[in-house]
């Protein structure tokens, strides 16, 4: 009596399954978005973690513009208005220091991993 | 140093305000109060929000008015950025403290605070309209630190405690950082110049 394939069928399918899975993305973390609120002269939270393709967005609650701009150049927020926000992709892995050009004390920081 | 003495209305203010409360240790005023005995006596008069809101006004328009002498004058291209944030910053406060009082139905009164203020303030530009190039952008962010110092120190001590509308203390506790921004922009460019 010829014992079953069923068994080996079922591997090489799921095998056939998970590879193409992997060649859609359906695996993948999917980008995520995150906030940083501008109030009081301060950038909250001050520091964020965030992965590859994820976008950031910056708030302004203050009466006054503020940029975040990063201080080697990877992005920049450009002038927000009172209530503006803005957003941007990170696209490479790395910690970023930013600040307010226009109130230097204004400092924080995207760590992308 | 002439700028030190120039915004001692503001400074008189939060001196008036310690006086008139239960804060003790005020040996250290008692040389200023002795060189402007007039302006001692009116900064130690209760201050109303009417008063307050005028205050605010004349502060907020003072650094306005020196921030366009210094887009005229400087030649530092970091003194005119900075004097470009004053100018849209304090121009900035300026309207949500007129927003505010007008919602309030708060017509802002000058006091003799207020008017010392303000002609102490046309004397330093007069000053500052002397001078020119290195000298003028050192002589004017020198003026700007003393100037958010007094600011700070009178917002702290004199303006916040006297505040009687909820909504004006609070707008008055919402811009104090920026007041506290600009001195350390201020003093980190005073600091380069002075290098």
């Amino acid at each position: 009596m010829r014992r079953s394939p069923a068994p080996r069928a079922i591997a090489r399918g799921a095998t056939v399954a998970l590879a193409l899975v992997i060649l859609s993305g359906a695996g993948r973390t999917k980008p995520r978005s995150h906030v940083v609120n501008i109030a009081g002269f301060q950038f909250a939270p001050a520091q964020i973690t965030v992965a590859v393709g994820d976008t950031v967005t910056w708030s302004n609650h203050d009466i006054v513009p503020h940029t975040a701009t990063a201080m080697d150049g990877a992005w920049d927020s450009g002038t927000l208005e009172g209530t503006a926000r803005r957003s941007v992709v990170v696209r490479a892995k790395g910690k970023v220091d930013y600040r307010c050009t226009l109130h230097p004390s204004m400092m924080g920081t995207v760590v992308v991993r | 140093m002439r700028f030190t003495t120039l915004y001692l209305g503001l400074v008189l203010v939060a001196a008036g305000a310690c006086a008139s409360g239960s804060m003790e240790g005020s040996d250290t005023m008692s040389s200023s109060k002795a060189t402007v005995p007039q302006a001692q006596q009116s900064a130690s008069a209760p201050l109303t929000d009417a008063n307050i809101a005028a205050i605010v006004v004349a502060a907020n328009s003072i650094d306005v008015e020196n921030g366009k002498l210094a887009i005229e004058r400087a030649t530092d291209a970091e003194i005119r950025k900075f004097a470009h944030t004053m100018i849209t910053d304090h121009t900035g406060v300026n309207k949500a403290a007129v927003d505010l009082v007008t919602r309030l139905k708060v017509t802002p009164v000058e006091s003799p605070t207020s008017r010392a203020l303000v002609a102490s303030a046309n004397e330093t530009r007069a000053s500052l309209g002397t001078r020119s190039g290195l000298d003028f952008d050192r002589a004017y962010i020198a003026n700007e630190v003393t100037y958010h110092r007094a600011v700070l120190s009178a917002v702290d001590d004199a303006l916040i405690p006297s505040a009687q509308n909820p909504e004006l203390r609070s707008l008055l506790v919402s811009v104090r950082p920026a007041f506290v921004a600009h001195l350390e922009h201020a003093e980190s460019l005073q600091q380069r110049l002075a290098n």
